[in-house]
């Protein structure tokens, strides 16, 4: 019996490459990157022709190949910089806080509650999130990346991009601090 | 009684969005959130915006020619 779903490879490029493009550069943040990356999951989908069961949509397929070779990107970009980042850099957190730890009158955050909730499901909202991700380091927009966009566990995200999970949750404080900062900046005092 | 300063607080915040603190850290925490206005601000918007970062949706379209340069390729495979 011929399966009820089967590949149809010709049709990709027409049908799915603007939408991987899409899903590649809200997580890499570089054009040519992100198109180089939905070619090579079509390269590595025709490969692995026989690997599709139909049990997905192949839409659902190419997004997972698609997934493994982001992370693959993100594994060897923190292998390359493990040297460079050095998470306990205490200057950082003084843009934030004084000498005793408190918030600085001028970093304190701001009272968000005049927005409406619903304004935080905005195009123009996610839009913000996307721009201040991508004003992250490159290491730590991986790390904030796989857990808050892929939603893996801490855990795994250590394992995969071998960092000590002291490092990872001193990275996730000082990326949502900026993060933070960033997105008032831009909506509230926008 | 001690209360932990906003730089251990944000970092606790922080740690509780993604695993259990424990009993120790858990109540720093609370004590600190009761008497910090800007921590518990921290504390509502970092939890509504990572929240919102996995409904991120971008609509963006690579170029007639990057898409017939793929399609060569993967025709040439």
């Amino acid at each position: 019996m011929a399966p009820w779903n089967t590949a149809s490879p010709d049709k990709w490029v027409d049908q799915y490459a603007d939408s991987l493009f899409s899903y590649a550069i809200v997580r890499v943040n570089d054009r040519e990157a992100a198109r180089d990356l939905v070619q090579e999951t079509f390269l590595s989908a025709l490969q692995n022709l026989a690997s599709f069961k139909g049990e997905s949509s192949e839409k659902t397929w190419l997004t997972a190949i698609l997934k493994n070779k982001i992370i693959d990107r993100y594994r060897r970009a923190a292998t390359s910089m493990v040297a460079l980042s050095d998470p306990a850099d205490a200057a950082e957190l003084d843009q934030f806080f004084d000498e005793e730890g408190e918030w600085k009158s001028s970093a304190g955050p701001s009272d968000w509650s005049a927005s409406p909730h619903e304004q935080y499901r905005s195009k123009e909202f996610h839009e913000i999130l996307r721009k201040c991700l991508a004003t992250l380091k490159a290491q730590w927009r991986s790390i904030f990346t796989l857990k808050y966009l892929e939603e893996m566990d801490s855990e795994e995200i250590c394992k995969e991009l071998g960092i000590s999970a002291s490092n990872y949750w001193v990275i996730m404080h000082r990326a949502k601090l900026m993060i933070r900062r960033c997105v008032e900046k831009n909506w509230l005092h926008a | 009684m001690k209360i932990i300063p906003c730089t251990e607080a944000t970092f606790l915040i922080s740690k509780r969005q993604d695993t259990m603190l424990n009993t120790h850290e858990a109540w720093d925490l609370i004590v600190h959130l009761f008497v910090c206005k800007f921590c518990r601000r921290f504390l509502e918007q970092t939890r509504r915006f990572v929240r919102e970062f996995g409904r991120i949706q971008a609509n963006e379209s690579l170029t007639s020619d990057e898409k017939r340069k793929i399609q060569e390729i993967l025709n040439s495979a």
